[in-house]
């Protein structure tokens, strides 16, 4: 086994097509994972808003989940577990590379990052909370399992020539704003996998190689309004449909995004700036590319979009035929 | 401290770096009479400072300004310049230093490059051009510059690229595909040739491994790079046979000239054999290729099918070789016809085995002697025969195919040209069965899909197990083996069955029976194919062919005396050195490696050559040769645009199937050009020798290597500048991402007349001009995040004037700066800002702006930022303050901060200094040029960001620490040139030899030189003339010379370049002649004739003429001019006994040079009394004594206390100083017109006089004891802790910045920060406000500024304008224990306005010039400015000089600053002081004003005119102009109304002489014509 997969509690519900797809994908590229057992929620928003201790203890109980689970593949010697990867449960850390746990919810991601990250810095806040979290969950964290976002394992080099080489249906060059929104870029020294946090390429370089064209836009990291859609829909409305104009400005013919949040404010929220204007089909990136790949059950997970998304596919499929 | 010992041992210096810094330094050391090594990474000497367009306050070109500073170091005598180079260790002891320098090679000579620019003008590299930083390209063989120094070309390498690293052959495929991106398809073809003598087969076949490793493929795909070489080959023996046709050189070289004795053989004319042969032949040896088969070629003629390769294509490719000698011997098989030893007993020194493997393998299976089946090899040798002489050969040998089933065995390349020639046969279905999967198959590609456009069906996956005859099939009946697709056995006709039973007993092949293949390789990725039994199936063919490998023909193998063989019959060799068993037999090819590639074989053909060569020659064979290839270069890091590879056309795949014509078409030459233009340049230079072939000089020498070089010295200055922060790193506006979010490099760039738009402001998206611009300040600087706690001290000041400059360019340009604090701290500098604001419109917007957004649509780019100010959105205020405004700009141009130099750290531990936190070097406050290692010194921005006049008064400190601690070696490595006496030839008649220089092709390819040295010949006075190639190289020098003296010519006329570069060359030559220097002219019949006249030939030549006549006719009435040494005093005089003065004169005493100090106090130490400590908490008082007490212990100061200057006179060298003393006259009161008088006779004049606080007259000052100026504050913290206020205001700009003093005091900044922080630290619960305009804390000052405010001082934006703080005090009379101060102030960041009771009030007081300065102008003669400071003869380029020359100023005299600032400034005019009284002489006279008193009407125009206020009215009531002081520039005689005064050797008379010499000589000319 390779990777933990945390699907959250969005992809479980509100965003399954994410979860879906995303799924689909790790399969065609041939990466083991196995979800994570008896996980809780990442304390995402609700914690984050209201307990600072939640905001760390939530993602860090799961982190030592992970470790557990993995000493259980190392245990079972004639289970799943790679010999080589599972060292890594031993706390050798010579043995191999870390186990990475991937979390494809951006906000899930974010949370779990900044208590991987707080723990690891080995500050004294981070050590408080590691004693704290042994007390619970009768051992810390220690720190031999990664937080990583799909993205940031798509962008890899190797990936991206994996991918090529697993298109079977290339996006056409359909014209792609890849949207992060700000929870894959902020704070950016410990969120952020991007060489340039303000500027984030990983994404449109997932699009490059499944055959669309990103294009070059202003608003990639910037806000959707995230949750304060249920106490400000109108601020919220407004931030929206900034995003979606400057995405249509630069020619974009979809957006696509990697997080839940982002994709429920922008696939429901867009009111068109002249009456008749179509609404901007929105994606995960996950569904594109398994659309690309020919991976996944894509029609099940277009009547979850609210805005219509076939007018998109329609266009890729033109593009890609003339 | 530094030692005052002097340590004797050394008179040299080094200065690493020659930026503006290091250029002051190593000039006043230089002048100084210190050998100086100017150390520098850049190819040029100019730093920074050379890409500038203007400079700040002035708006002069940078350019102009370091220009003259350039030339002076590039032909300074004492300066001995290493470019490219680098400190790479400091060995030894202060004044015994041994410094190792490292020189990464040019690969063109300095001292032979003429910059004629050929070179460049062949090289086809274009690469983004540095100096521009990026913004336009250059050559790989290049200038830095056009007026770098030294003036001379250079290549850039980066290494060898990935394509020929990995070609086996290391094939130049850069250089070829450099040269056809230019269209220049027969140099290409060259470069092809020299690694592959085949260019035209292996741009058809090769399989073009450097294609896989092409960098290009990480950004799209690779270069097509097989394909350029087939169009080298295809367009550049046409381009070459035509240029032969035009009478250039031919388009084959010849037969080479046989010049050795020795003789080879070569078995085997394959690709191999004959590389060996060519490369032999080159060498001057005779070479014979025996060959078994008719014609040479090998596999490449008798293996390859035609429809790959042409056969003419062979035919040309061998005969070009075999025309170079190579004498071919075919029909000929070794151990048949000719044996080993056969050979050597005809003669032949040693013997090439180059037979490459013939046979094809055949399996040991059943059936395999059955008719139809045959080996695929054998097949392809047949087929190849066909078309040509051997037709009738190649048809006897091949089986006939007409509409029968071919079935092919074998996955290989073989296997698939096997099919589709059997397919061109005629053949029905051709089928491929191989035991690889098809992912495994090891043919090529692309081969496999051609093939399968052709209709071969494959079947992958498949093993042999045997071959069936039509007999089984016949007699099986149907239920036999199953059958190939689409064929049932039922179509078997009857007639057929019967025909596979008949036919003279051989048993006829009508199929193969298969296996499922279930792996074909082990875990070891060894050949172990596994057939799974029981899935047979049969494979129906008519004629099954077999190609599965290749074997070697065991006949060679008798008689290989002394040649070792390996099992498989392979011959055993060196894979170096192709080296056998038998010393003398050397093999190559396919026979020792076993089948592998065309290229492969030429590779190892070339190391037999090689081999062979030092076989003879009794040479190591391994010595120097590896097997190993250095690392390729990678990726270059520069933008690259995605551009898609060029797709070659293919003949259509049925119609093809038809014929055996080329399948591929190759490139047209547009299509060539096109995609050559995609390579990267991966290893800058591409080494195709083009400059080698142009360079007449023969400057250019690709195998230089970096060297190291040791050289003594006795210290070390370290001046390496800055960097420029990476915009990239502040990725919230978008550089690199927005095409129109600029660097201020690259818009001082746009801005350059040399940029890359030739000063026109344009945008990158679109090249328009942009109309909205903003500049973002702080980018990088003054950012915790951005690792840059420091300011950057410049930012502010060049936006400013890269905002008025653009504006001045065009005034449709908005200008507008946002940034936090306007930093114009520096002289005149506010003037400057005040200029831009309401001279030149520029808008100046307090605040940061968070981030930049592009439209995507336009480029254009959007800001927000806080308007904390109110704009109104018309550049004024009254608009809501605190909103968040968008707005859009055109341009966006990023101000980007000062960073260390990259190469700090190495440079720190090459010199063993330590560095601080930031990077820069240490050094202590007192002692600003020291480093932490005794004997090292820094200078310029390496010590803190620093503007240019810093830097050069830096420099010139740290020249002045250098010969301080080096002061007994003045002189010691320099030595002064010897000429012979000087021949009086004023009496003869002018003899002139004029010389006409060629200058390479510069001038001769547009000049015809012959008609103007004719012409020269015949002009009158001309005793000779002639034309040079180079005239300033050595040799023609060296002639010159030697012309001189045997023909008696007492004048010499140069035709060719600029007296900028070339003059002092010539009149050094006519020195060594003993002829005085100035009977010499020049004719620039280059730069000023034939560069700008290239189009018209003829007239260029007749413009030639003319010029050369006017040279004659003025160098005829030219006179010697003689330099007479004036005796120099060798003392000084400085003026000021406060930090600058002190320091000033401890200096020049340490330097060995007596000093008078005058102070007009009663003691020593000016302002250092007041000042208690500095920012960083050093002690004053403590410096301040210890530099009183050396000053007053030194032998060599004399101390003039209570004394001032009364009377000035006297010139540079030797002046004459009256001072009045305190003496007696004093004591009883009386006026100092009575007081004792001294007269001091010094040669140079330091002026040091300092400033003062002010005393404010405002904000109730005086009348409240509790407001204090800053000074009386730190005088109370210094106290103690008790009694310190518990609030207190400060108020910055009291007197400062405003109306009648519209300077900033520079210091107050601080000073009010270091004083908030001491209360602060001493009382923490004390509140502290700090009103200001805008916080100055520049350079790496800012740091108080953020302990600050994390202290908990609170600062409060006011305007004195608008918002100008009030200061009251309530409830009482001032006398009153009750009453308050108030102060009343609106905060400019709110809005709000707040009222606050201090204890305290704190004045920032500005500083004032001292008294008595501008009477002491006066006397001096020296300027000051309007607010009273005095004014240095050039803000930028001389801070220290006066106008006149031997007066220097330094400290606050010349404007307020810190005393670390003082000190180094004082240094500095020390070190400038000594570059006079470091000679016993100074030379006065030669091109000097005079005046002829007859004639002066004493109307004081030249006094006026003079830029150096050397003119002046003497005792007798005319006009004097002193030669020592005159520096030659003509102004005054220009202007002399009475024309009392001449230059000589611009006498009017002389210049109407030239004159007429042109209009006589047209008279002349046409009277001859």
């Amino acid at each position: 086994m390779t990777y933990l997969y945390f699907p959250g509690c969005s992809l479980h519900s509100t965003a399954e097509e994410f979860n879906d797809s995303a799924q689909a994908l790790l399969k065609a590229l041939g990466l083991d994972y196995e979800e994570l057992d008896d996980w809780n929620c990442c304390g995402a928003t609700p914690a984050h808003a209201t307990s600072e201790f939640l905001t760390v203890a939530l993602p860090l109980r799961n982190l030592v989940n992970a470790e557990k689970q993995v000493e259980k593949w190392a245990g079972a010697k004639a289970g799943p577990g790679d010999a080589t990867r599972a060292k890594a449960g031993t706390g050798d850390p010579a043995g191999a590379a870390p186990i990475e746990i991937l979390v494809p919810c951006a906000a899930c991601y974010n949370a779990f990052r900044l208590a991987e990250r707080l723990v690891r810095d080995g500050g004294a806040e981070g050590r408080e909370m590691n004693r704290e979290i042994a007390q619970i969950t009768g051992r810390p964290f220690g720190g031999t399992v990664t937080v990583r976002h799909p993205l940031e394992l798509l962008g890899r080099p190797e990936t991206l020539d994996k991918l090529r080489a697993l298109v079977t249906r290339p996006l056409g060059g359909l014209k792609v704003a890849s949207y992060y929104g700000c929870l894959l870029a902020r704070p950016s020294k410990i969120v952020s996998f991007e060489p340039n946090p303000e500027h984030p390429v990983a994404m449109d370089n997932v699009m490059a190689a499944l055959g669309a064209e990103p294009v070059r836009w202003s608003r990639k990291t910037d806000c959707c309004g995230q949750s304060m859609a249920v106490a400000e829909g109108e601020l919220v409305t407004e931030l929206t449909n900034r995003v979606t104009r400057a995405a249509k400005e630069a020619g974009a013919e979809a957006i696509a995004t990697a997080c839940p949040l982002c994709m429920m404010n922008l696939d429901t929220r867009q009111k068109p700036a002249t009456p008749g204007e179509a609404p901007l089909p929105v994606f995960f990136f996950t569904e594109l590319a398994a659309v690309a790949l020919g991976v996944g059950k894509p029609q099940a997970w277009w009547k979850r979009h609210l805005t219509d998304v076939r007018p998109a596919l329609e266009l890729l499929e033109a593009k890609r035929s003339a | 401290m530094p030692k005052d010992t002097n340590l004797p041992n050394s008179g040299t210096v080094m200065v690493v770096g020659a930026g503006i810094a290091g250029m002051q330094a190593a000039l006043d050391l230089a002048d100084g009479g210190f050998a100086v090594h100017l150390v520098m990474k850049d190819p040029s000497v100019g730093g920074r400072m050379s890409q500038l367009d203007k400079t700040f306050p002035t708006n002069d070109c940078a350019m102009c300004l370091l220009g003259p500073k350039m030339t002076d170091s590039g032909r300074h005598p004492n300066i001995t310049m290493h470019s490219l180079s680098t400190l790479a260790r400091l060995e030894g002891e202060p004044g015994a230093f041994r410094a190792t320098v490292r020189e990464e090679p040019r690969y063109i000579s300095v001292k032979d490059c003429t910059a004629c620019g050929d070179c460049e003008q062949a090289c086809p590299v274009e690469l983004p051009d540095q100096f521009n930083v990026g913004m336009k390209s250059r050559k790989a063989a290049h200038k830095y510059f056009p007026q770098a120094v030294p003036n001379a070309y250079l290549i850039s390498k980066a290494g060898t690229p990935p394509c020929r690293n990995t070609c086996p052959a290391q094939c130049n495929a850069q250089g070829y595909t450099a040269l056809i991106s230019q269209g220049k398809f027969a140099e290409a073809l060259e470069v092809a040739r020299r690694r592959v003598p085949f260019p035209g087969i292996c741009g058809r076949i090769c399989h073009h491994p450097c294609e896989t490793e092409c960098n290009r493929g990480d950004i799209d795909e690779p270069v097509a790079i097989h394909t350029l070489k087939r169009a080298a080959f295809d367009f550049g023996r046409q381009d070459a046979a035509e240029a032969a046709k035009a009478g250039g050189k031919p388009a084959h070289p010849g037969r080479a000239e046989v010049t050795r004795q020795e003789k080879v053989a070569v078995v085997g004319a394959g690709p191999g054999g004959l590389t060996a042969a060519l490369d032999l032949v080159e060498r001057g040896f005779a070479v014979t290729v025996y060959d078994a088969q008719e014609k040479p070629g090998g596999m490449l003629r008798y293996g390859i099918p035609r429809y790959r390769l042409p056969v003419e294509t062979v035919d040309e490719e061998t005969n070009w070789i075999l025309a170079r000698g190579v004498r071919f011997v075919g029909q000929t098989r070794i151990g048949e016809d000719i044996t080993i030893d056969g050979l050597r007993r005809r003669g032949f020194g040693a013997i090439v085995l180059a037979t490459g493997i013939q046979k094809g393998r055949a399996l040991d299976l059943p059936g395999m002697d059955a008719e139809g089946v045959y080996l695929g090899l054998e097949f392809l040798r047949a087929a190849a025969k066909l078309g040509a002489s051997e037709e009738a050969a190649g048809r006897a040998e091949l089986p006939v195919l007409d509409g029968k089933r071919v079935l092919v065995i074998g996955g290989g390349n073989v296997a698939i040209d096997t099919a589709r020639t059997a397919a061109r046969l005629g053949a029905g279905e051709v089928h491929v069965a191989c035991l690889e999967s098809r992912a495994e198959m090891p043919a090529h590609e692309w081969e496999i899909e051609e093939a399968l456009e052709e209709g071969v069906i494959l079947h992958p996956s498949w093993g042999p197990k045997r071959v069936v005859t039509r007999e089984e099939t016949a007699g099986a009946g149907r239920g036999a083996a199953a059958a190939i697709t689409g064929r049932r056995e039922a179509t078997l006709t009857t007639a057929e069955r019967d025909a596979a039973v008949g036919g003279g007993g051989t048993p006829v092949a009508s199929g193969v029976e298969m296996l499922v293949c279930s792996r074909v390789f082990d875990e070891q990725r060894r050949f172990s194919p596994i057939l799974a039994e029981g899935t047979e199936k049969l494979f129906e063919a008519d004629v099954v062919l077999f190609s599965v490998g290749q074997a070697v023909d065991q006949g060679f193998a008798k008689d290989l005396r002394g040649v070792e063989l390996t099992r498989g019959g392979y011959v055993v060799a060196d894979k170096m050195t192709m080296a056998t068993a038998a010393p003398d037999v050397f093999a190559c090819g396919d026979i020792t490696t076993g089948p592998a590639s065309v290229v492969g074989a030429i590779a190892a053909g070339h190391e037999a050559a090689e081999s062979i060569g030092r076989y003879f020659d009794k040479v190591d064979l391994g010595q120097g040769r590896t097997l190993d290839r250095p690392e390729a270069t990678p990726t270059p890091k520069r933008p690259h645009l995605v551009a898609r590879r060029e797709e070659e056309e293919a003949a259509d795949p049925i119609a093809r199937r038809g014929h055996f014509g080329e399948v591929l078409a190759g490139f047209t030459r547009e299509q060539a050009i096109a995609e050559a233009k995609r390579c990267l340049n991966c290893g800058d230079c591409c080494e195709c020798l083009q400059c080698v072939e142009k360079c007449q000089k023969q400057a250019v020498h690709h195998d230089e290597q970096p060297r190291e070089v040791d050289i003594p010295v006795g210290a070390v200055i370290l001046a390496p500048g800055y960097e420029l922060f990476d915009a990239a790193a502040a990725g919230e506006y978008g550089y690199g991402v927005y095409p129109n979010v600029v660097t201020s490099m690259e818009f001082e760039r746009l801005l350059s007349s040399t940029g890359p738009s030739k000063g026109h402001v344009e945008r990158p998206s679109d090249g328009k001009t942009p109309r909205r611009v903003a500049w973002i300040q702080c980018v990088g600087s003054r950012d915790v995040s951005c690792e840059a706690e420091f300011c950057s001290s410049i930012c502010c000041m060049y936006s400013t004037k890269e905002a008025i400059i653009a504006r001045e360019h065009d005034a449709s340009i908005e200008a507008t700066i946002f940034y936090l604090d306007m930093r114009a701290y520096g002289k005149n500098f506010d003037r400057y800002v005040d200029s831009a604001k309401d001279t030149y419109g520029v808008r100046y917007v307090r605040s940061f702006v968070s981030g930049v957004r592009e439209d995507p649509r336009t480029g254009n780019l959007t800001l927000s930022y806080v308007d904390a100010e109110g704009h109104n959105g018309e550049g004024g205020a009254g608009g809501a303050r605190g909103l968040v405004r968008t707005e859009e700009f055109d341009l966006v141009v990023l101000a980007v901060g000062v960073r260390p130099p990259k190469a700090a750290l190495e440079l720190s531990r090459a010199a063993g200094i330590d560095l601080d936190s930031y990077g820069f070097a240490v050094t202590d406050e007192f002692e600003p040029n020291q480093t932490s290692r005794q004997g090292v010194f820094v200078a310029g921005a390496f010590q803190w960001p620093m503007d240019i006049p810093e830097s050069v008064m830096n420099g010139s400190a740290a020249a002045a620490s250098a010969e301080r601690l080096l002061a007994a070696g003045r002189g010691r490595d320099v030595k002064p040139r010897e000429y012979p006496p000087e021949r009086d030839v004023s009496k003869e008649t002018p003899n002139v030899g004029v010389f006409i220089c060629r200058c390479g092709i510069n001038i001769a390819s547009v000049v015809n030189v012959a008609e103007v040295v004719d012409y020269a010949a015949k002009l009158p006075g001309v005793g000779h003339a002639e034309e040079l190639l180079y005239t300033c190289s050595q040799d023609a020098l060296k002639h010159i010379k030697e012309v001189i003296t045997e023909k008696g010519l007492n004048r010499f006329v140069v035709s060719s370049c600029t007296i900028r570069t070339h003059q002092p060359l010539f009149r050094e030559t006519m020195r060594e002649c003993g002829l005085n220097q100035f009977y010499f002219e020049m004719a620039n019949i280059r730069d000023q004739c034939s560069w700008v006249h290239r189009s018209d030939p003829v007239a260029a030549t007749n413009k030639a003429n003319d010029l050369v006549k006017m040279a004659v006719a003025k160098v005829k009435t030219h006179e010697a001019l003689e330099l007479s040494p004036m005796p120099v005093v060798q003392k000084a005089l400085v003026v000021g006994g406060g930090p600058a003065g002190l320091t000033a004169a401890l200096e020049m005493a340490g330097m060995g040079f007596p000093v008078f100090l005058v102070e007009r106090e009663s003691r020593l130490g000016g302002n250092l009394w007041n000042l208690r400590r500095t920012a960083t908490g050093a002690d004053v008082g403590a410096f301040r004594d210890n530099l009183i007490s050396r000053v007053m212990s030194s032998p060599q100061i004399e101390v003039l206390l209570g004394a001032a200057v009364e009377d000035y006179g006297g010139h540079a060298g030797h002046f004459k100083t009256t001072v009045s003393l305190p003496g007696p006259a004093k004591a009883s009161g009386a006026s100092a017109d009575s007081r004792p008088t001294r007269l001091l006779e010094h040669g140079v004049t330091i002026v040091a006089t300092g400033a003062k606080e002010s005393v404010p007259g405002e904000y109730l000052y005086g009348r409240d004891p509790r407001i204090l100026t800053g000074l009386e504050f730190e005088e109370r913290l210094e106290a103690g802790a008790a009694g310190l206020p518990d609030s207190v205001v400060f108020i910055q700009c009291v007197g400062s910045r405003q109306e009648g003093r519209r300077y900033c005091s520079r210091t107050c900044c601080t000073e009010t920060l270091k004083n908030a922080l001491r209360l602060k630290a001493a009382k923490p619960e004390a509140e502290v406000f700090v009103l200001y305009r805008d916080v100055r804390s520049y350079g790496v000052l800012e740091k108080y500024y953020r302990e600050a405010r994390e202290a908990g001082v609170i600062f409060v934006n006011y305007d004195p304008v608008s918002n100008k703080p009030e200061v009251t005090v309530e409830g009482a009379t001032v006398e009153g224990a009750t009453s308050r101060l108030t102060v009343r102030v609106r905060d400019g960041a709110t809005g709000f306005d707040l009222v606050l009771h201090p204890d305290n009030i704190i004045l920032a007081a500005a500083a004032l010039p001292a008294e008595g300065a501008r009477s002491l102008g006066t006397l001096l003669k020296v300027p000051l400015n309007e607010d009273g400071f005095f004014l240095e003869t050039h803000a930028k380029l001389f801070p220290m000089d006066f106008p006149s020359n031997g007066i220097y100023l330094c400290g606050a005299a010349h404007s307020p600053k810190f005393i670390a600032e003082a000190i180094y400034q004082a240094r500095g005019a020390a070190s400038r002081a000594a570059t006079i009284l470091s000679k016993p002489n100074l030379l006065a006279g030669g091109i000097v004003a005079r005046v002829d008193e007859k004639k002066c009407a004493a109307c004081l125009t030249c006094v006026r005119v003079c830029p150096f206020s050397v003119p002046k009215i003497n005792e007798r009531g005319v006009a004097e102009i002193n030669p020592v002081q005159c520096m030659g520039c003509g102004s005054c005689a220009g202007e002399c109304p009475g024309q009392a005064i001449q230059l000589s050797h611009y006498k009017d008379g002389q210049l109407a002489e030239k004159v007429h010499g042109l209009f006589a000589a047209v008279s002349e000319t046409a009277a001859t014509d």
